[in-house]
Order: C-alpha cells, then structure tokens, then sequence
C-alpha cells in the first residue's frame, strides 16, 4: 500500500507541471489569437486543411514516385536508396523549421517554474515537465506535416508500421536538435552578457543556418548522387538498412532521442530566455519624413519599425537566405518552378505574421 | 495540536557573496517552534536572500542552514517548510485554483477542493478562484499564495513581506493566521519592515544589515532599555544617527529656499 501510494504522489508530482504547462501555453496562443472561440476555428481550419494536403501530397507522392521505389522498376537499389534519404531529409528539415516557428509562438518565459521552486520540485524535474508539451507538440506537428511523405515511404519499406514511428522519431529530433542549437546560443550569448534581444536573434538566425546547410547538404548531395550526411548517419545508425529492423537499431534511434531530449530540457529549462514581442524602436518620428499625407506618413513609418523590429529582422534575413537557396534550386532544376513559387509565398506569409504578431499585446 | 517534526531551524555562518559583493556575512540564527520570529532590516540587507537560500531557491556561498538534524537541501525539509515570496511572480495564465493544483501536485498531494474553497473563502477570494491569477490585486496574490504555502501543512511557514500592500481588513486577517499557525507548535519565520507590526507579532527577532546579524534573540532582550522595537532597531542599524544627518540636510535646503 506505501508504494502504490508513492507511486501515485509521484505521478502527481511528473505530471503537475506538464498539465500546468500545457494550460498556461494555450491561454497564452488563445491571447495571442484573441480568443478561445478564435483558435477552435484557427485548429479546425488547419486539421482540415491538414488532412486534404496529406490525402492530396499522398496521392500525388504515390503516383509520381510509387514506381520509383519499385525494386523491378528503371531505379536502382542506390537511386532508391538517395530518393528515400532525401525523402528523410525533408522530413527533418520541416521539423526543424516547425520547431523554431513553434518556439516563437510558445510562451517566451516560464510562466511556473518559479512558483514549482518554491513549492518544491527540482530543477530537473521542471525542466523536463516544462519541455514535455513542446515536444509532444512537436510531434503532432511533424505527423501532420510529413504525414503523406511518411506513409509513401513506408509503404514501400519492409516494416511500414516501425518504419513511420522512426521517422516521426527521427524528425521530432531535428525538431528538437533546432530548439537545443537556438537555445544553446542564447544561453551563450547570456553568458557574455549579450541582451535579450540580441542573443533570441543570434540564436534563431544559427538555427536557421545549421538548416539552411542541411539544405545545401540535400542539394548537393542529390546533385552528386549520394546520400546527404543527415542520410548517411541515418543509414549509418540503421546499419546499412532503410529502418531500424532490429532491437539493436530501435534501441540506439531511442537513445539518441532521449539523449537529445533530455539536452533540450537542460538548454530550454524555464521556458528559454527569450523576450516578448514588444513595440519597435520609435526612432523614426512622423516629422522626419517631411509633411506628407498622413496616410503616407502612417504607412512609412509602420513599414520602417516593421523592418527594424528585431523578430522582423531574423524574418527577413533568413526569407533572403531561404529564397536564395530556393532560387538556386529552381535554377540548377532540383526544385521545380512552381513549388518554389509556393515556397516564397509561405515564407512571405511567415513575415505578414511577424507583422500582425507585433501589433498585437500579446500577455 | 500538531505534533512538529522538526524542533528548530538553524543557521550557522551562513556567507553568500556575488563576485566581491558580499551579501551575507557569517550569518547565524535559529527559529523556535511554536512562535513567530521576525526578520529586520533596512531595504538591501539581505532578508530576502537569506530567506531564498533557506528555502533552497538560491545556494549560499558557504555555512549552514539545518532543520533538525537535517541539511535544509533535504527533501523531507523541504516538503516542511512553506514558502510565500514577497514579489516573485506568479503563473499569470493560470486560474487561481488551476495555480493550486499545481502545487498541490508538486508536493504529490491530491487536489483537495474543499480545504481550498475553506481557506480562499477564509481570505475572502473564493469568489475568484476561477479567474486567471494576471487579473488579481496585490493583496489577493499574497493571499493566493498564502494558501499554496500553507496547503501541505508546513512545520516552518516564512513570510516574505507578508503585509506588504495589504488593506486593513487583509492585514488584520494575515496578522491573526500567522499568530494562530504559530501557537499550533509551528515555526513562523516573517521578514518586515513594519517594526510595530513586528513588535505586536514576533516573541524573537533578529536585526539584520549590510549582511550582518546586528542583534537577535526574544523580543524584550533585543529591544533592551530602549522605549520600543523602533528605538533599539534605529540603534543597533546606526539608522537613527542617518535620520538625524538626513533631516539636517533636507532642512539646510529648505533654509536655502527662504533665503532665495
């Protein structure tokens, strides 16, 4: 009887923080949306938006590509082999980009790891109960995002069902490999007594440049006809196979998962030292730019703090980053035309929040 | 009347510095049971830090801090003492009772709505214990976390602040909680400002300033032949000869002003 009533005191005290967490983070996105009511709406709209693009990207993946994977098809077992890496690959590198949008939509400071001090729960367990409902949402994230590629993948592997949990794994790793890179610079730039402001900047933009080389990485790997080296550790970790097939390859994929896990929980503890978004510099006075209309003078300097807004800033640096690999892409003909002209409107859309979210009073 | 665990909170040389500032220095003291003692200083002396490295928030450079025979780094000390911080934040996006839960569940204790809506109505918030803790007063956020203290039934309750910003009526609610979880043999340790306050409440006091224990011990051993707690505090600080020096400044300005 005393241990099952330890038993449950301990579930009480693991899962008091996530719980806490996980309610004080969807209060903060219903503000930041403006209502409950709004962000029912916002989450109906995107599962079924959702889960048309996953039905519609199945589809299309397994028409265009199903016989590629076909062992009596034109392919090679190699060809086979770099088509399914890239197929990886890309899954990794969204993760990665959900992960650091995640992080500027969840809240910039721990909201109860103080309270959960002084109450009495370790730093450890904090941390971990803390970072539990961002990884979860990670993972739900990446599901629906590289849902459709996943299933096309591993219906054409050996083991569908181990092969689709370890790559969810997998990319909620990356996930969670961008979140540890941005928060471990930030926690560096902390220690050389950097601002707020300047170590969220520094350390978004080395997460999005540790993405932007996996890209190159793709890129060039496709183009030379071998696996990226994302890939090739991969295949290296499953040991030359496409999935781990053995408890050996499940239990080294699950080691490394937790091992990233639990480098997220030290580096993001308390929720990261990120800031809010707050107004931008007001340097520019409407004087300064002469007496014209007012409606001219409004839309000038908006445009102006817009740009210096430092989340802005990050925005428009990495779109340029991102739009010149993307240009470079369409140009060397590894991307069609088309799909990276809806790639530069979703990161164009990208800015347009950044734009509306420092308008708001976000809590 | 409970039985405590613990006889008696020590400190013992206690130092805390950051990099050559030295925030406490050799600090030693003990809290009975079964009585309040206060904590006293001017603004900068250290109360709080020495709370925070009691309640194991931040660590001291070096000494001691015992509960019985127990290191207060403890876990079973630390499931004994109650902490209510003067100006720590609270989770803003949380409800009031969603915030006690929290702690409750923290400390592996069920959510116990009934001795909750018990206390909250005995500090007047029940009404609002569904309303997000962003949208509470001062007063009621020291009530609200006076609760969360006190929810686990502490054998040493420390009160940062504890009647700062209140209203007459919460003050006078406060005053008397404190002196009846007292007289049940526990350990109330209060920092204040408010030296009468402190002079009607505690049995001992200790003087804290720059760092350093000035005075301590029972109430009436402290405050000596002086003619109350003020006095002895204001002389023992050395606040009293500053006062005079202050006062002499501010009216040698007053004097310029009629002279212009």
């Amino acid at each position: 009887m005393p241990e099952r009533l330890d038993l449950m005191r301990w579930s009480l005290r693991l899962g008091a923080v996530p719980v806490a967490g996980f309610r004080s983070s969807r209060r903060h996105v219903e503000s930041t949306v403006g209502s409950r009511a709004r962000l029912v709406v916002l989450l109906g709209v995107v599962l079924a938006a959702t889960i048309a693009a996953n039905m519609a990207a199945f589809g299309f993946y397994d028409s265009i590509l199903g016989s590629l994977f076909d062992p009596d098809g034109p392919f090679g077992e190699r060809q086979r082999a770099a088509l399914t890496a890239i197929f990886v690959s890309s899954s990794c590198i969204v993760s990665s980009a959900i992960a650091l949008l995640i992080a500027m939509i969840v809240p910039p400071h721990s909201r109860i790891a103080l309270s959960a001090r002084i109450a009495g729960a370790s730093r450890s367990l904090i941390a971990v109960g803390e970072f539990l409902p961002t990884a979860a949402l990670i993972a739900i994230v990446v599901i629906a995002s590289s849902g459709a590629s996943t299933a096309v993948i591993a219906s054409h592997q050996q083991f569908p069902v181990i092969t689709t949990v370890s790559l969810v794994a997998i990319a909620s790793a990356f996930g969670i490999v961008a979140l540890i890179v941005r928060d471990a610079v930030v926690i560096g730039a902390g220690l050389l007594k950097w601002s707020d402001t300047a170590s969220r900047s520094v350390g978004m933009l080395v997460a999005i440049l540790v993405t932007g080389a996996m890209i190159v990485d793709i890129g060039t790997g496709a183009l030379q006809q071998r696996t990226s080296v994302v890939a090739r550790c991969l295949v290296w970790l499953w040991s030359g196979r496409s999935a781990p097939t053995t408890f050996v390859d499940a239990a080294a994929s699950i080691a490394v998962l937790l091992a990233l896990v639990a480098l997220a929980c030290l580096t993001a503890a308390g929720g990261g030292l990120q800031q809010p978004l707050q107004v931008g510099w007001r340097v520019l006075a409407a004087r300064a730019v002469g007496r014209p209309s007012a409606f001219i003078n409004f839309v000038i300097r908006e445009a102006l703090l817009y740009i210096r807004h430092p989340v802005t800033a990050v925005s428009l640096i990495s779109m340029a980053v991102l739009m010149a690999a993307g240009v470079a892409a369409a140009r060397t003909g590894l991307i069609p035309a088309e799909a990276i002209v809806i790639f530069f409107a979703i990161l164009c859309a990208a800015g347009a929040e950044t734009a509306h979210g420092r308008t708001r009073r976000v809590r | 009347m409970r039985k405590a665990c613990f006889p008696v909170l020590e400190i013992d040389s206690l130092r805390k510095s950051y990099g050559a500032r030295e925030v406490l220095d050799s600090v030693s003291m003990s809290v009975p049971m079964g009585s309040v003692t206060g904590l006293l200083g001017p603004n900068g002396s250290g109360k709080s830090t020495l709370l925070h490295i009691v309640v194991g928030l931040i660590k001291a450079t070096s000494g001691r801090v015992t509960f019985g025979d127990l290191p207060a780094s403890d876990s079973a000390v630390r499931r004994a003492i109650g902490f209510c911080p003067d100006d720590l934040p609270l989770p803003e996006l949380l409800t009031a009772r969603e915030y006690l839960t929290l702690i409750e569940g923290i400390r592996g204790m069920r959510s116990n709505e009934v001795a909750i809506d018990y206390m909250s109505s005995g500090l007047r918030i029940a009404a609002h214990l569904d309303a997000l803790v962003g949208t509470y007063s001062h007063g009621m956020k020291r009530k609200l976390q006076l609760i969360a203290a006190l929810l686990h039934r502490p054998t040493l309750l420390i009160l940062d602040e504890p009647f700062r910003g209140l209203d007459p009526e919460s003050g006078a609610i406060m005053r008397t909680l404190v002196t009846r979880y007292a007289a049940e043999g526990n350990a109330v340790l209060i920092s204040t400002h408010d030296l009468a306050l402190a002079g009607r409440l505690c049995r001992n006091v200790v003087v804290l300033q720059d760092g350093q224990v000035r005075a301590s011990g029972e109430l009436a051993h402290v405050v000596g032949t002086h003619a109350d707690l003020e006095s002895s505090f204001l002389a023992y600080t050395g606040l009293d000869v500053e006062a005079e020096d202050a006062a002499d400044e501010f009216f040698a300005g007053l004097e310029v002003l009629e002279g212009a």
